[in-house]
C-alpha cells in the first residue's frame, strides 16, 4: 500500500462519514428513511457541472451546491414528507424511493446518460512524504472534515443542537417543552441534503458525474449508519471508518468485488449480532 | 372468494380474456415477448404483495428470489434440457429460492432484525448476489449475462413431450401459470393462514396471545413469496433468452414496489395488472422517451403514495362507485391502504 493509497482511503472515509451523517440526522429527527439521499449527492455534483460550464468560480459553485441542495431538501420535506408525517407505515421510504427515480430520470433527460467531468479547481500536487498527491483532494477532504466537525459542534454546542437532539430522543416531549419540532424537522432535512450536496460538489472533480452515481452512496450510507448504530453520531463516524475506509483498503488488496461483498456481509452480520450497532453503548442514544 | 373481492375478480376475468386473445389479434413475436415478460413481472409483483401488502414484511429486494430462479433455471436447463431437465431445473430453482428466503427471514427475525433492519438485510443480500453473478463468469456469464437457449419441455421422455419453443406457446404457458398462481395466492390469503398473516401484520403481541407464532408465519410466507418470485424468474429466462446481473439490481426491486403501490397493495390483481401495463409501456419505448416514461412513472408513484395510499385499485371505492361491503374492501390497515388516514392526509392538504 503506497502513501497515495493511504491518502485515498482517508479522503473516501471522510466523505463517507459526511454523507452518512446527513442520512443519520434525517432518520434520527424525522424517522424518515431517505432513499433519495444519494440523489442529493448526485445533484450536488451536477450543480458543479452547470456552474463550471457557466464560468462561475468553482468555490462559489461548491457553496451554491450546498445552499441549493439545502433549500431543495427543505422543499422536499415540506411537500412530500410533512403530508405523510406520522403515518405508521413506511410511506416515507416509498416516497423518497419515488423521488430518487424522478431525480435520476430528470437528470438523465437533461444531461444525457454519459458520464461528465468537472474541471479541477486546484491544479497541481502536494508533496506528502515524498509522494505527489493531487492538492485539490486534500483541500476537498479538509473542507468535508471541517463541515463534519462543524456539524458536531452544531449538534452538541448550540441551542438548535439541543432542540434537534431533544426531537430525536422524544418528539412529543420536545414539542411539549416548546420546541417547534416541525421546524426542526424541516431544517434537519435541509441540513442533511445540504451535507450530501456539498459532498457531491466537492467530489465532482475527481469522480465521473453520472445520473446513477447516487445509488452507491445511498447504499453505502445505509451500511455505515447500520454498522455504527442508528441514532449515534460517534457510531456513524466509526461505521464510516469501517465501511468507507475498510472497503477502499480491501479494494486495493483484493479488488472491488471482494471489498463490496465483504462490506455487505459485515453489515448483515452486524444487523444480526449487534442490531444496535457496533459502537453504541447500552442506554445511550446520540 | 373473500381474498380479493368481487370487483377484482370481474376485472381479472376481463383482463384474462384480453390476454387470451392478444396473440391472435396481434401476432407479432416482439409484442408477445413484451407482454409475456410483463406477465412474468406481474407474478413478481404478486409475490411482493403477499409479503408487503398482506403480511407487512418490508422486503426491499423482491427481485432477489426472481434472479435466483432465473439464473438457476438458465444454468441447469442449459446443461440438460428435455422434460426431465425442465422438471429438475424448476424444482431446484424454486426450492433453492424458497429455502434461502426462509433462512434469511429466520435468522433475521430470530435476532430481532425486523422492519427497516430486515429491509436492509434483504437489500444487502441482493447486492451480494449481484456481485457474485457479475464475477463468476464461468457459471453466470458475468456482466454480459447468461444466454438461455432452452425452452421449458413437459411430458414423458421418449413417449410424448411438448416443448414451449415459440414465444406464443411460451406466452400461453406463462398466462396459465399466472392464472394458477393468482388463484393460489388468493386462496392463500383468504385461508386461515392468510388471516393469521393479517393479524401478524397488525400486531405481533395480540397474534401471539391468540396462540399463533408470528415468527413461523413470517418465515412461511417469505418462503411462499420467494417460490412465486422464483417461478416468475424461471419463466422470465426462456422468454427473454438472457439473464444478466441486473435481475438482482436495486432498480428492478424499486420497480416492483412501484407496481404494487400503484396497483394497490393487498389486492393481488392490482399489482399484477399494474406490472403488465407499466412494463409493456416501458418496453415499447427507448432512449429519451423511455427516460421520460420512467420519470412520469416516478411522479405517478409519489402521487399515489401521498394521496391514494390504497393504489389505483382503491379508486372506484374512493370515488363512491361500487359496493363498499366488508367483502370487497381491501385490508383495513395494509401498509398503504388506510382509507381513513388517507382521507385526513388529503383533507389536510386541501386545507393548506
Amino acid at each position: 500500500m503506497t502513501i497515495a493509497d493511504v491518502l485515498n482511503i482517508g479522503v473516501i472515509t471522510i466523505f463517507t462519514i459526511q454523507i452518512a451523517l446527513g442520512l443519520l440526522i434525517i432518520f434520527g429527527v424525522m424517522k424518515v428513511i431517505n432513499m433519495a439521499h444519494g440523489e442529493f449527492f448526485m445533484l450536488g455534483a451536477y450543480t458543479m457541472v452547470v456552474t463550471t460550464s457557466l464560468g462561475i468560480n468553482p468555490w462559489l459553485g461548491i457553496l451554491l451546491a450546498c445552499a441549493l441542495l439545502a433549500g431543495f431538501g427543505m422543499l422536499v420535506e415540506r411537500l412530500m414528507i410533512r403530508p405523510i408525517y406520522g403515518r405508521a407505515d413506511l410511506s416515507s421510504l416509498l416516497v423518497t424511493f419515488g423521488l430518487s427515480i424522478v431525480l435520476q430520470q430528470t437528470v438523465r433527460l437533461v444531461f444525457g446518460p454519459q458520464s461528465l467531468s468537472v474541471p479541477n479547481p486546484v491544479q497541481g500536487t502536494v508533496d506528502v512524504l515524498g509522494t505527489a498527491y493531487p492538492a485539490y483532494r486534500l483541500i476537498a477532504a479538509g473542507i468535508a472534515l471541517a463541515m463534519t466537525i462543524g456539524l458536531a459542534l452544531l449538534l452538541f454546542r448550540s441551542v438548535f443542537g439541543i432542540r434537534l437532539r431533544a426531537t430525536i430522543s422524544n418528539t412529543e416531549v420536545a414539542a411539549a417543552l416548546g420546541t417547534n419540532t416541525a421546524l426542526v424537522g424541516n431544517l434537519t432535512f435541509g441540513l442533511g441534503a445540504g451535507l450530501a450536496g456539498l459532498a457531491g460538489a466537492l467530489m465532482a472533480p475527481f469522480v465521473g458525474v453520472v445520473s446513477t452515481m447516487g445509488l452507491d452512496q445511498t447504499v453505502r450510507s445505509f451500511l455505515v449508519v447500520i454498522t455504527g448504530g442508528l441514532g449515534s453520531l460517534s457510531g456513524t463516524v466509526g461505521g464510516g471508518v469501517l465501511i468507507g475506509g475498510g472497503q477502499s483498503a480491501m479494494g486495493i488488496w483484493f479488488g472491488g468485488t471482494v471489498a463490496q461483498v465483504a462490506v455487505l456481509i459485515l453489515a448483515m452480520l452486524v444487523m444480526l449480532l449487534r442490531p444496535r450497532g457496533l459502537f453504541v453503548r447500552k442506554g445511550r442514544s446520540f | 372468494m373473500r381474498g380479493i373481492g368481487r370487483g377484482a375478480w370481474f376485472v381479472s376475468g376481463a383482463v384474462l380474456v384480453m390476454a387470451l386473445l392478444f396473440p391472435a389479434v396481434m401476432p407479432d413475436a416482439y409484442l408477445i415477448i413484451i407482454v409475456g415478460t410483463g406477465l412474468v413481472f406481474g407474478m413478481l409483483a404478486m409475490s411482493l404483495d403477499l409479503l408487503w401488502g398482506y403480511s407487512g414484511i418490508l422486503n426491499l429486494a423482491p427481485a432477489l428470489s426472481f434472479g435466483i430462479g432465473a439464473y438457476t433455471w438458465g444454468i441447469l436447463s442449459n446443461e440438460a434440457d428435455g422434460s426431465v431437465g425442465t422438471l429438475y431445473a424448476v424444482v431446484v430453482a424454486v426450492s433453492l429460492a424458497a429455502l434461502l428466503a426462509a433462512g434469511l427471514a429466520f435468522v433475521s427475525f430470530r435476532s430481532g432484525a425486523t422492519g427497516i433492519y430486515f429491509a436492509l438485510m434483504t437489500l444487502a443480500a441482493t447486492l451480494v448476489c449481484q456481485q457474485i453473478a457479475q464475477v463468476s463468469t464461468d457459471l453466470t456469464g458475468g456482466s454480459n449475462g447468461l444466454v438461455v437457449f432452452t425452452w421449458p419441455t413437459f411430458g414423458i421422455p421418449g413417449v410424448a413431450e411438448f416443448s414451449f419453443d415459440t414465444p406464443t406457446s411460451l406466452y400461453y404457458l406463462i398466462l396459465a401459470v399466472v392464472a394458477l398462481t393468482l388463484g393460489g395466492a388468493a386462496w392463500l390469503v383468504s385461508s386461515r393462514f392468510g388471516t393469521v398473516l393479517k393479524a401478524v401484520r397488525e400486531s405481533d403481541q395480540r397474534t401471539e396471545t391468540l396462540g399463533y407464532s408470528p415468527m413461523r408465519h413470517r418465515v412461511l410466507i417469505s418462503a411462499c413469496a420467494a417460490a412465486l418470485a422464483a417461478l416468475a424468474g424461471v419463466l422470465y429466462a426462456p422468454m427473454t433468452g438472457i439473464v444478466d446481473p441486473s435481475v438482482f439490481g436495486v432498480a428492478l426491486s424499486v420497480q416492483v414496489f412501484v407496481w404494487v403501490a400503484v396497483g394497490g397493495a393487498g389486492t393481488l390483481v392490482g399489482p399484477l395488472i399494474a406490472a403488465v401495463l407499466l412494463t409493456s409501456g416501458q418496453a415499447t419505448l427507448s432512449g429519451a422517451s423511455a427516460t421520460l416514461y420512467l420519470l412520469v412513472t416516478g411522479v405517478g408513484f409519489i402521487l399515489v403514495v401521498l394521496f391514494l395510499p390504497g393504489g389505483l385499485a382503491s379508486l372506484p371505492r374512493r370515488l363512491g362507485l361500487g359496493r363498499t361491503g366488508a367483502h370487497s374492501r381491501p385490508p383495513s390497515k395494509a401498509p398503504t391502504a388506510d382509507a381513513d388516514r388517507a382521507e385526513t392526509v388529503v383533507g389536510a392538504d386541501h386545507g393548506q
